[in-house]
C-alpha cells in the first residue's frame, strides 16, 4: 500500500461514497496506477472539488469559477456610462 | 556908363589885357576851385551835409542831361556842370561890392558861347564819327547845309548876348538906382537880380545840352 | 557899346582851365562817390537778396525735414500699433491656447478620475456580487447538486487532461 498514489480532494461539503466513486472513475482515466483518496473539507470552496495530485492540480471550485467571472466582468472595457475622452 | 560895359583894362599878362572881368573871373574860378576842393577832399559815403548838397547838384545836372539826351549825362557834366556853376555865381558876383560880375562883360559870354559852338561838334564828331557828324549837315538836303551852319553860329551870337544883356541890364539898373538911392532902392532890384542870374544860368545850361545832345544824337531818328 | 576885346583870350582859357580844374576837383570825386554809393547800396541788396534765399533755403529744408520727421513718426506709431495689434494677437491666442490646454487637462483629469471612480465601483459591485453569489450558492448547496457539479466540471477538466497527454504521447 506504501506505493500507492495519494490524491487530495478538497470539498465544501463531505463526500458521499456515490461522489467518490465517479471521482475516482474519472481520475484513473488519466492517473495509470491505483490511488487513494483523501478527503479535505474546505467550506470556501462554495461548491465543486479541488483535485491535488504531485504538481496535478484541478480546479473545479465553484469559488473559482465566480473568482474567474469576477475577474473577466472586470477586465471589461467601459462602464455603465459608456467611455468619455 | 562907359566903365560898366568896357571894363577898362588894369594891366596886361603876355600881352594880353587883364580887366576887371578878368580878375573877377579868376575870384570866382578860386572860389569854385577852393570850394570844392575842400568839400571833396574827403568823400565819406554818409555825405556830410555841404558834400550832399554838392552831390546834390551834380545829381541834378546829371538828371537835367538824361532827360534830354538818355545816356549821355556822364559826357556831358563837366561842360555843362561848369557852366551853370560859373554863370550862377557869376552872375551873384556882381552883388558883391568891389566885384564885377564876368558875365556882365560881352567878353566872357561870348567866350562861353564859342566854347559851346566848338563842344557841339567836338561831341558829336566824338560820339558819331566824322562822316556821320558832317552828313548831318546836309540832311535832310545839301541845300540845307549852309542854314545849319548859319543857324549854329546865330545861335551861339543869341547865347552870348541874352547872357550879357540880362546880367548886364541888372548891374546897370542897379548901378543906377545906386545913384539914385543909396540904399533902400537898389536892395529889392538886387535880390531881384538872384532870381534872374539863377534863371540865366539854368537857360544857358540847359540850351547847351540842347544842342549838344541834337549833335550827339543821329539825324533821321 | 559893346567891345570885343583880346581879353575874350583870356576868358576861353579861364573857362577851359576851370572845366578842368573843376573835372579834378569836384565832378570826378561826386561822381565817383555816387557810383560807390549806389554799388555799395546795390552790394547790400545782393547781399540782402543772398541772405534772403540763403534763409528761404534753410527754411525750406528746415520744413522738409520737418516733413520727413513727421512722416518717419507716424510710419513708427503705425508700425508700433501694428505691432502691438500683433502682440495683442498673440496673446489672445496664447491665453485661448492656454486656457483650451488647462480646460482639456482639467477635463481628462476629470475623466480620470471619473473613470477611476466608476472602476472602483464595479469592482465593488462586482465584489458584492460575488459575495451575494457565493453565500447563494453556498446556501443552495446540497450533496445532490455537488454531485451534479463533480460530474460535469471534472469530466470536462480530465477531458482535457486526456486531450492533453495524447498530444505528448503523440510526439
Amino acid at each position: 500500500m506504501k506505493d500507492e498514489e495519494r490524491v487530495k480532494v478538497l470539498t465544501p461539503l463531505p463526500l458521499t461514497e456515490e461522489q467518490k466513486d465517479i471521482i475516482y472513475a474519472k481520475l484513473s482515466r488519466i492517473i495509470p496506477r491505483p490511488f487513494v483518496i483523501e478527503e479535505e473539507i474546505d467550506p470556501s470552496l462554495i461548491g465543486g472539488v479541488i483535485i491535488l495530485w504531485g504538481e496535478l492540480l484541478i480546479d473545479c471550485s465553484i469559488k473559482t469559477q465566480l473568482e474567474r467571472l469576477r475577474e473577466r466582468i472586470l477586465k471589461e472595457e467601459g462602464s455603465p456610462y459608456g467611455n468619455r475622452k | 556908363m562907359e566903365e560898366v560895359l568896357n571894363p577898362h583894362i588894369l594891366f596886361w599878362l603876355f600881352g594880353l589885357p587883364v580887366t576887371k572881368t578878368v580878375v573877377s573871373t579868376w575870384i570866382v574860378m578860386g572860389f569854385l576851385v577852393l570850394f570844392s576842393f575842400l568839400f571833396t577832399r574827403k568823400m565819406r559815403l554818409i555825405p556830410t551835409r555841404l558834400q550832399n548838397i554838392l552831390e546834390l547838384f551834380v545829381e541834378a545836372i546829371l538828371n537835367l542831361i538824361e532827360d534830354m539826351s538818355p545816356g549821355n549825362g556822364r559826357k556831358f557834366l563837366p561842360l555843362v556842370g561848369t557852366l551853370a556853376l560859373f554863370i550862377g555865381v557869376s552872375d551873384i558876383t556882381g552883388l558883391v561890392p568891389g566885384l564885377k560880375s564876368p558875365t556882365s562883360d560881352f567878353n566872357t559870354t561870348f567866350a562861353l558861347a564859342l566854347v559851346v559852338f566848338f563842344a557841339v561838334p567836338y561831341y558829336g564828331i566824338r560820339t558819331r564819327g566824322l562822316k556821320n557828324y558832317v552828313r548831318s549837315y546836309f540832311s535832310p538836303s545839301p541845300i540845307l547845309a549852309p542854314f545849319h551852319i548859319i543857324s549854329e553860329i546865330t545861335r551861339t551870337v543869341s547865347l552870348a548876348l541874352r547872357l550879357f544883356g540880362n546880367i548886364m541890364g541888372e548891374e546897370t539898373i542897379i548901378a543906377i538906382l545906386f545913384l539914385l538911392s543909396p540904399l533902400f532902392l537898389p536892395l529889392p532890384m538886387m535880390l531881384f537880380s538872384i532870381f534872374t542870374g539863377v534863371i540865366q544860368a539854368y537857360i544857358f545850361t540847359v540850351l547847351t545840352v540842347v544842342y549838344l545832345s541834337a549833335a550827339v544824337e543821329s539825324s533821321g531818328h | 557899346m559893346i567891345r570885343i576885346d583880346r581879353s575874350i583870350i583870356f576868358q576861353i582859357i579861364n573857362f577851359v582851365a576851370l572845366v578842368l580844374l573843376l573835372l579834378r576837383f569836384l565832378f570826378k570825386p561826386v561822381v565817383k562817390a555816387l557810383d560807390a554809393r549806389s554799388n555799395r547800396i546795390r552790394e547790400e541788396l545782393e547781399h540782402i537778396e543772398k541772405e534772403k534765399q540763403a534763409l528761404e533755403e534753410e527754411r525750406k529744408k528746415l520744413e522738409e525735414e520737418l516733413k520727413n520727421l513727421k512722416q518717419k513718426y507716424l510710419e513708427m506709431l503705425d508700425q508700433a500699433n501694428r505691432e502691438a495689434q500683433r502682440i495683442k494677437e498673440t496673446i489672445i491666442q496664447e491665453a485661448y491656447q492656454e486656457a483650451e490646454k488647462i480646460k482639456r487637462d482639467y477635463e481628462r483629469r476629470a475623466q480620470r478620475e471619473i473613470e477611476q471612480v466608476f472602476a472602483e465601483l464595479k469592482e465593488d459591485i462586482v465584489e458584492i456580487s460575488k459575495e451575494i453569489v457565493a453565500r447563494i450558492l453556498k446556501a443552495h448547496l446540497t450533496p445532490e447538486v455537488q454531485t451534479q457539479i463533480i460530474e460535469e466540471m471534472l469530466e470536462e477538466a480530465v477531458r482535457r487532461l486526456e486531450a492533453e497527454m495524447e498530444i505528448v504521447h503523440e510526439r
